[in-house]
């Protein structure tokens, strides 16, 4: 498999001399004012300790590196020195050795302190890690009443302890590697190596190690190289800022790919009804999970086609509706200068930019929003007539259904503009044929070979067990289920 | 709607409001020109009580039944009474027409089942009537001819077509009393039975008392009777009898056998 | 390429079928149902030398590419048979009128609809078979519901002429013959799937003969397409109509019943001539103007598709079958399916 291309200083071997390794470190950094170069003796040995201003903890390497390095004895050689260092003392846990200019700054630019010497041709580093970073706490998304409350954070060692501290078997690997050309992301995969399966493993390191991107600043980044098809509407690879999600999926033979400098873990393969699927389920009562999950599966359906059916029923198929129904809609609708479908999308398009704007504002001014969306074009749109209550509401009921299912949100957005569209113009006949477009386009869906929409189809019976209803933990946690059994 | 060589349709909204009018040679074609008039859609997949005045018309029934969305649960109502088509609020009328289907005093009825009858052999059709002395049932005949039944015979067409569930009562004479009785439910069975035609209707009360069942079973079956009597009077088939009697290599006109159990 | 389950290729038959029953014009009396059982029974039987071909390792479509003669009389057999279905869309639209300006706009959305659906692959199709398969099964449980009232079993009298009838419903078989193209990439249980098939869309055609007879009634002997005319006369709710709903299942019906037509034509196709590109939209054009040529003699391209169905289904297997027997060929074990590179199995003909 073709490895990224990396740039030219990456290969190029330290020098013995360590003016010339200093010399040469200046030049590729050219000058950056954060990288501190500092001179000192260590056992008779003229040395230079690296680091980048802001990434270390000073108190760290002050009193636990420097102080032991300045009262080591005088040394023969460097190579004396460095062994001594290397085997006699343990000033950090973590202590990679770097052979090459690329190593030397992906170990400086990740917060280690690094070691050179005169006559060495490598480098020590120590972790020395001490740059800001936010603290482990509830995730923005994924709220939920009985579960943890931590969540990812942008730092890949913390994530990777999260999920250390809630499975504590040995046979979970945390890979790391790197990607990115330039920015020399950490990417760390994580599996249960008994469970998993060996060539989704496979696919996986060879799909990410052939990703020729320059950066990966998040997840997205990396998405569209784990998907198998152009065109596909929905995600074949599941997001999660939860780590008790991602362990629980781990156990299911899955395989976690976290990516420094962003709180969400991707997961593959993904399946369907994993988007309907929520912790607290595993919290609530069987009989309870099972009934909010059918309303889940409800809220998706009304998310996706009630405005289109309305507008359908209103414009081509009036029968369908009861006789006092009707004549409500009728008088409603009468004063609307706008064809049901203008109106439809025109609201649906105002939501989203009320929606946009939600986010992006400062918090502070965020308020505003809700009054100028809310009071201002709800309530003064309807009094002027220019869009109708009925209308409006139902709108309102699909946008709110979307809600309770944040996962599908991109695909919901675009499809309910194209069902409106579709039975605006031809009825439920062309809501039928955009349906069958839309399960044909679900249903092509694989993910590293597992169909997108299994359990359900292909039916497996014992995936239904968390899919039709969510039985008791006595059965579901029976047979020692993984995913490799959907997998085609 | 109404007339024989051109059709007239009177039309009102639910809410009540102006009739309009529109005349064509079908009952299609009145709608077409009413649509042309009025600048509009007329909208029938709605309708809830369309009133005939003839056989004509009812054979227009067909293609707004099949082709134009014409509701199968629409009632029909023949009159020939003037009112009745440009009366604005048809409303009261289409209520006491369901009001007695409920109370038991008119066979049950709507535009798919006399269209079914109309469609047989004998094209025959019972359909409820308003006339000055108020609603009755009729046998309509595609001649034209129209045969009114008597109370009896009309409460003996409720028995004698299928039903399920009911919610009325009824006064049985018992010697000088009067009793109430409440029907909850009827049921019937059709059967060929040594060579002859069988009527079984089953009827289920509330608490009936056992001495209150023989002369409510004899009621029910002299109503039955009188209903099969003036059907056969009339040449009509509104009953499935013709069918039965086919079946079983029977003749039309032979004895009917009536069977009342009251439970 | 990988193969699909023997579940799946029921589910995909049922609702091709299932669409042809919904076509069935004129219900009269109960011959229409007999006649509709026998051809039926004639289809199980004529089954049998398709099934025991395939049994044997036979591939259709792999003979198909050595014979070029054998392909090309099943790919005018499939662009026939879907010219009748929109032959069919055409007729059924003008009835039941759709909420489109013109048939041939219904027909060009319909066309544009499976392009997309063909060009997904085969295992979109049987992935998404079962789940039309329930929402049809659930149209049929309502419509039972509303129909339930209305049935009057003296309307069932018994059946006489079933010739006739059954040479008709004989018609309507072309499923059998999209059955013999896709078994051999079918895991599973294969004869049950077939044997399913036509033993459901048995019960099927009796329910819905058996429900026009006797709870339309002769009103469904006077409708050009009486299912539909069902429908409206079967309504669960007296306040409620839910006829026009039906339509939906209709459209998906038709989809399902196009795409595998049209998917079987491009399996073909890309077996017989590995370079040609675009087999699916060639496919559909075709159809969609053979059946706009051809329209006005729609009982004449009916009778010979039937006239074909036994030719494909039945005279061609046992010919193969007996040629096999005599010349004591040997069962050739099926070659590997072709992998992509990633190991991903994709049935996309491009």
């Amino acid at each position: 498999m073709p490895e990224q291309k990396k740039p030219d200083y990456y290969e190029k071997a330290l020098s013995a001399q360590l003016e010339e390794t200093l010399a040469e470190i200046r030049h590729i950094a050219q000058g950056s004012s954060d990288l501190l170069i500092n001179r000192v003796t260590i056992g008779g040995i003229p040395c230079a300790l690296l680091a980048c201003e802001g990434m270390v903890g000073m108190a760290f390497i002050a009193q636990l590196i420097l102080e032991p390095l300045t009262n080591l004895p005088p040394m023969p050689d460097s190579d004396a020195l460095f062994d001594h260092v290397r085997n006699r003392l343990l000033l950090s846990v973590d202590r990679p050795v770097a052979y090459n200019y690329g190593e030397l700054f992906r170990t400086l630019n990740s917060g280690f302190a690094v070691l050179l010497a005169q006559g060495q041709t490598r480098a020590f580093a120590f972790g020395a890690q001490g740059y800001d970073r936010r603290g482990v706490g509830e995730p923005s998304g994924e709220a939920n009443v009985l579960g943890a409350r931590d969540g990812f954070v942008e730092v890949i060692r913390p994530n990777m302890s999260l999920l250390r501290r809630r499975m504590k078997s040995p046979f979970l690997k945390l890979e790391l590697f790197n990607t990115g050309t330039v920015s020399q992301t950490d990417i760390c995969l994580c599996y249960l190596h008994d469970r998993v399966p060996e060539q989704l493993l496979r696919q996986i390191r060879t799909r990410l190690q052939s990703t020729e991107l320059e950066t990966v600043l998040s997840t997205g980044y990396l998405q569209p190289f784990l998907e198998n098809r152009r065109g596909g509407l929905f995600d074949t690879v599941s997001l999660t800022e939860r780590p008790d999600v991602l362990c629980a999926k781990l156990l299911e033979g899955r395989v976690g790919i976290l990516v420094d400098g962003t709180p969400f873990a991707m997961v593959v393969p993904k399946l369907f009804v994993e988007s309907f699927q929520a912790l607290d389920d595993y919290n609530y009562k069987p009989y309870y999970a099972t009934l909010i999950r059918w309303l889940k599966y409800a809220a998706f359906l009304l998310a996706l086609l009630l405005p289109a059916l309305y507008i359908a029923v209103c414009t081509h198929h009036p029968e369908l509706l009861n006789s006092t129904l009707l004549l409500i809609l009728r008088e409603s609708e009468a004063r609307a200068p706008l064809s049901l479908t203008a109106e439809a999308v025109g609201v649906l398009l105002i939501y989203e930019i009320v929606r946009e704007a939600g986010l992006r504002l400062p918090k502070a001014v965020g308020g505003a929003v809700s009054i100028v969306a809310g009071l201002i074009i709800g309530d003064a749109a309807v009094s002027s007539g220019l869009i109708s209550t009925p209308i409006l509401t139902m709108v309102a009921i699909s946008v709110l259904a979307g809600y309770v299912l944040p996962d599908l949100n991109q695909a919901i957005t675009i499809l309910r503009i194209a069902f409106i569209l579709c039975g605006g113009l031809w009825g439920l006949y062309g809501i039928g044929l955009l349906g069958m477009a839309v399960l044909f386009n679900l249903c092509a869906c694989e993910s590293f070979g597992y169909p997108l929409t299994a359990p359900v189809s292909p039916l497996y019976w014992r995936g239904m067990r968390d899919v039709a209803a969510r039985v008791n933990f006595r059965r579901l946690q029976k047979g020692h289920f993984t995913v490799e059994e959907y997998h085609e | 709607m109404t007339g024989d060589a051109q059709l007239t349709l009177y039309a009102s909204e639910f809410s009540g409001g102006a009739v309009f009018s529109s005349t064509g040679s079908t009952a299609a074609d009145a709608i077409r020109q009413g649509e042309a008039a009025q600048g509009g859609r007329i909208f029938i997949g709605h309708t809830e009580l369309l009133c005939l005045d003839g056989s004509r018309t009812l054979a227009d029934v067909e293609n707004l039944l099949l082709h134009h969305g014409l509701p199968p649960a629409c009632k029909l109502l023949y009159t020939q009474v003037e009112d009745c088509f440009t009366k604005a609020d048809t409303g009261a009328v289409l209520e006491s027409v369901r009001m007695a289907e409920r109370g038991g005093l008119l066979a049950v009825t709507d535009s798919s089942t006399v269209l079914e009858e109309w469609l047989g052999s004998r094209q025959t059709a019972l359909l409820p009537a308003l006339s000055d002395t108020g609603l009755k049932m009729v046998l309509l005949r595609t001649d034209g001819e129209c045969t009114v039944l008597s109370p009896e015979a009309a409460q003996g067409m409720y028995w004698l077509r299928r039903h399920g569930n009911t919610d009325f009562s009824m006064t049985v004479r018992m010697g000088q009393n009067m009793e109430d009785v409440q029907i909850l439910r009827s049921t019937l069975r059709k059967t060929l039975s040594d060579g002859k035609l069988c009527y079984k209707v089953g009827v289920i009360t509330d608490n009936c008392p056992e001495t209150v069942k023989p002369a409510l079973r004899m009621l029910i079956s002299r109503q039955c009777r009188t209903a099969v009597s003036e059907m056969r009077s009339a040449r009509a088939d509104v009953i499935g009898m013709e069918t039965l009697a086919a079946y079983g290599g029977i003749a039309f006109t032979d004895a009917v056998e009536i069977g009342v159990e009251v439970y | 390429m990988n193969k699909i389950h023997s579940s799946q290729l029921f589910a995909i038959l049922m609702l091709s079928g299932a669409w042809s029953i919904l076509c069935i014009p004129q219900v009269q009396g109960s011959a229409m149902l007999a006649g509709i059982l026998a051809a039926l029974g004639i289809q199980l039987l004529m089954s049998i030398p398709m099934l025991l071909l395939v049994r044997d390792g036979f591939s259709l479509s792999r003979t198909a590419a050595q014979k070029k003669w054998l392909g090309i009389i099943y790919l005018l057999f499939f662009l026939l048979w879907g010219a009748v279905g929109f032959s069919q869309l055409w007729e059924i639209s003008a009835e039941i009128e759709l909420p489109v300006s013109g048939s041939m706009a219904a027909a060009v959305l319909m066309v544009i609809t499976c392009l997309y659906t063909c060009s997904l692959g085969l295992h979109a199709m049987a992935r998404s078979a079962p789940l039309v398969l329930g929402i049809l099964l659930l149209s049929v449980l309502v419509l039972l519901l509303g129909a339930y009232s209305r049935v009057d079993i003296t309307r069932l009298t018994p059946p006489t002429d079933i010739l006739p009838h059954t040479l008709s419903c004989f018609c309507l078989g072309g499923e059998l013959t999209a059955a013999f193209v896709l078994l051999d990439r079918t895991a599973g249980k294969r004869k049950r799937a077939v044997l399913g098939y036509l033993l459901c869309k048995a019960a099927f055609a009796g329910l819905v003969c058996f429900l026009c007879i006797c709870a339309a009634g002769r009103l469904a002997g006077r409708s050009p397409y009486p299912f539909f005319t069902l429908t409206a006369l079967s309504q669960p709710l007296q306040s409620q109509r839910a006829d026009a709903l039906y339509l939906l299942v209709f459209v998906m019906l038709f989809v399902m019943h196009i795409t595998l037509h049209t998917g079987v034509i491009a399996h073909l196709l890309h077996d017989m001539f590995p370079r040609l590109r675009g087999a699916a939209p060639l496919s559909l054009v075709a159809m969609l103007l053979l059946s706009w040529g051809l329209s006005h003699i729609l009982p004449a391209l009916v009778s010979i598709s039937g006239v074909l169905t036994i030719l494909t289904a039945f005279a061609i297997p046992l010919l193969f079958y007996l040629n096999r027997r005599f010349t004591h060929e040997t069962k050739a074990p099926a070659p590997p399916a072709p992998r992509t590179p990633d190991g991903m199995r994709n049935g996309t003909h491009q």
